[in-house]
């Protein structure tokens, strides 16, 4: 397969494509063909910090759905059961203990072998 | 053997340097970046540790870490899901961070510390606390209490040192926290957390402690040995942006101070019941832990460790009869505390000689600091050992507020006579004029002086060494002369000073004695409100140009501020740093 051929075909798939997901993927080309652009042109331009602030705040709206979504579906859940459960992860309640002091446990794997881990 | 201990991602980034058991360097990165309380990766503090140690990242055997971060991040987990849905704000501020930075550790100081293959070691937050003081102690065997806000899911921990061991019996649990419970007061009197908790502190001797009895029956639930838990209720920092809630805010009657406006005697009266409530559960932790360990010696760590009014407490009113109290007893001292566990505790090596100063950090000669000066045209003398500490002496007694910048820079936040602002304690005035001309600071603080160790006796009621200014005294009733640091209630956090430790600042303090009769003078860090305490001739010389500093002494240079050429700016640097 030559090179036409090949571009003609990537092009007819494209074709096929629903017309939401070719305006999404135009956007998302232009947004590189933009970043690649300002990184070679004017890398300290005043156009391009003003882009690249725009790009952050689009981050950071996308964050803050894609983690709300997270917290829903994954904290939500496991709270719930918990409170069904009634077992509170933090211990809050006071209750009458004559200590609150709670042992040092030592990690089973031994002091060396538990420094080489973050847990 | 070279170790290089890091402490980063939370607040007071740091790096120390270990070579054979000896702390070559430690640095904090704030002092370098200039960005008080920097949390980033200690890049720059990295770099100089290891300048100094003269080796590269290629050389260091080993890098510890100062806490186990996975851990850290189950504690916040779970905290959010229990108090699911009120932490969805702090979920959505703390994640990216975390899924961007703080879960990588292992990969961030792989590629900080090119071409660094070795391992990397982790050990818990409170494990770098107990050995942060423990094995730099001058005590073979002790019992170790480290108290802070939360490390992974310990606030505060005890147990036994015996040589190079270090054995954690039993902890505290996150949310149950003294430091949190002194950050959420020091944020609801207006004070920034993690931060401004001395400013509490200072502020309480000016109260009385109204609300003790109100705090020990609702809100924190004491046993006699030391344990408590708090009333959640009252509390917002295991899921929210801020300390407190609107419970806490009706129980005192009214909503959080607003920074910067003015204060009163309730905001005194607060201040005062926090301390006090501070002091109580520190007295029985320490009372309980002698009952458990039978040692009559006791190492402090973690940020609570710098109440220096509880830990003077703990030495007079406890049965431990000797204390030593780590002088960078924060996070930052973890860099120093993992750097030992490794070496000392994992490598089963016995420890090096104690520390008897705090002078870890950077030091600039009499030519960089020259060459530094003739750059930006100061005008100067130069000076002999003999010659500068005569005239500086003579100039505090005459009233002039000296900057002080001698020798390598100290680790922890006391400014320890390396890079100090120095005055006469006996001036009534001399308080307010450091505070307002010098400082800008809040009218209420406290200075602290700094006296020969061996006539502190006399003048404080201590009969043990503070070097690092991390114990209270009373000023003793005869010799209350020196009102620019005697607090309200005659009380003063005092450093004591040996030839042995700092040979030029104990003459300087010698000669002002036989000058004015007065072995004592007043040691304020040098820096101006919000900024950290400075570093190199160019922080110092602009700090200087900057106040109302009289004089600045600078290894053996002495400048008269009449003599420089105006400060040219380009930035109007009471805007650079951020108050706190």
């Amino acid at each position: 397969m030559n090179l036409t051929e090949y571009v003609s075909r990537v092009g007819a798939r494209l074709a096929h494509l629903p017309t939401h997901t070719r305006v999404l993927l135009a956007f998302a080309t232009c947004v590189l063909l933009m970043e690649v652009a300002f990184r070679r042109f004017g890398p300290r331009s005043k156009a391009y910090a003003r882009w690249t602030k725009g790009i952050e705040a689009v981050g950071a709206v996308w964050t803050a759905v894609l983690l709300s979504v997270v917290y829903l579906v994954s904290v939500g859940p496991v709270s719930l059961f918990m409170k069904l459960t009634r077992k509170d992860l933090l211990d809050r309640a006071a209750g009458d203990d004559p200590t609150f002091w709670k042992a040092h446990e030592a990690n089973p794997l031994g002091a060396v072998a538990a420094a080489r881990h973050q847990f | 053997m070279n170790v290089l201990g890091i402490s980063c991602f939370y607040h007071d980034s740091a790096a120390a340097l270990l070579r054979d058991g000896v702390v070559v360097a430690a640095c904090q990165e704030e002092r370098l970046s200039r960005k008080k309380h920097d949390q980033d990766f200690p890049a720059r503090a990295v770099k100089y540790v290891l300048k100094q140690g003269g080796i590269g990242p290629g050389d260091l055997d080993a890098v510890g870490f100062y806490d186990k971060p996975l851990l850290k991040f189950e504690r916040m987990l779970s905290t959010y899901i229990a108090t699911f849905p009120r932490s969805f704000g702090s979920f959505r501020k703390a994640m990216p961070v975390w899924i961007k930075e703080k879960l990588w550790v292992p990969s961030i100081i792989r590629k900080e510390l090119r071409p660094y293959k070795g391992p990397i070691l982790f050990a818990e937050h409170h494990m770098s606390h107990a050995a942060s003081c423990f094995l730099v102690s001058p005590f073979e065997e002790a019992a170790i209490l480290t108290v802070d806000g939360v490390g992974e899911w310990a606030t505060a921990s005890f147990g036994v040192g015996k040589g190079s061991d270090i054995t954690l019996f039993k902890e505290i649990r996150f949310p149950h926290s003294l430091g949190l419970l002194y950050s959420a007061f020091t944020y609801y009197l207006g004070f920034k957390v993690n931060s401004a908790e001395y400013k509490v502190m200072g502020l309480a001797p000016y109260g009385k402690p109204v609300h003790f009895d109100r705090i020990m029956k609702e809100i924190v639930h004491l046993n006699e040995d030391g344990s408590f838990k708090l009333n959640m209720k009252y509390f917002s920092y295991d899921y929210g942006l801020t300390m407190t809630n609107g419970a806490f805010s009706d129980f005192f009657g009214g909503p959080p101070r607003k920074p910067e406006t003015w204060m009163t005697e309730r905001e005194f009266d607060i201040a005062a019941s926090i301390q006090k409530v501070c002091e109580e559960i520190v007295l029985r932790m320490a009372r309980y832990i002698h009952e458990q360990t039978r040692l009559t010696r006791l190492c402090m760590a973690g940020g609570v460790a710098l109440n220096c009014v509880a830990n003077g407490r703990v030495i007079r009113e406890t049965r431990f009869k000797e204390l030593f109290v780590q002088p960078a007893a924060g996070d930052a001292g973890g860099s120093v505390g993992v750097a030992h566990y490794v070496y000392n505790t994992l490598g089963k090596q016995p420890r090096g000689p104690a520390w008897t100063h705090a002078y870890l950090g950077p030091e600039y000669g009499d030519a960089e600091i020259r060459e530094y000066l003739d750059g930006a045209g100061a005008t100067y003398r130069v000076l002999s050992d003999g010659d500068i500490v005569r005239e500086t002496a003579r100039l505090i007694a005459d009233g002039n507020v000296i900057g002080w910048f001698q020798g390598r820079m100290e680790f922890g936040p006391r400014a320890l006579g390396g890079r100090s602002i120095l005055a006469d304690p006996r001036d009534p005035k001399m308080r307010d004029i450091l505070n307002m001309k010098i400082k800008f600071r809040e009218g209420f603080r406290p200075f602290a002086p700094s006296v020969l160790a061996d006539k502190a006796p006399e003048w404080f009621e201590i009969d043990c060494d503070s070097p690092y200014m991390l114990l209270v005294a009373q000023v003793r009733e005869g010799k209350r002369c020196i009102p620019s640091v005697t607090h309200v209630d005659n009380s003063a956090r005092l450093q004591t000073v040996t030839r042995e430790a700092s040979p030029l600042y104990h003459d300087l303090i010698a000669e002002f004695e036989r000058l004015t009769g007065v072995p004592v003078i007043i040691n304020t860090s040098f820096n101006v409100r919000g900024e950290p305490i400075v570093c190199t001739p160019h922080d110092a010389y602009l700090c200087f140009m900057r106040t109302n500093m009289d004089h600045l002494v600078l290894g053996h240079h002495l400048l008269d501020k009449k003599q420089q050429p105006p400060l040219r700016e380009d930035v109007d640097w009471r805007t650079q740093f951020e108050l706190d």
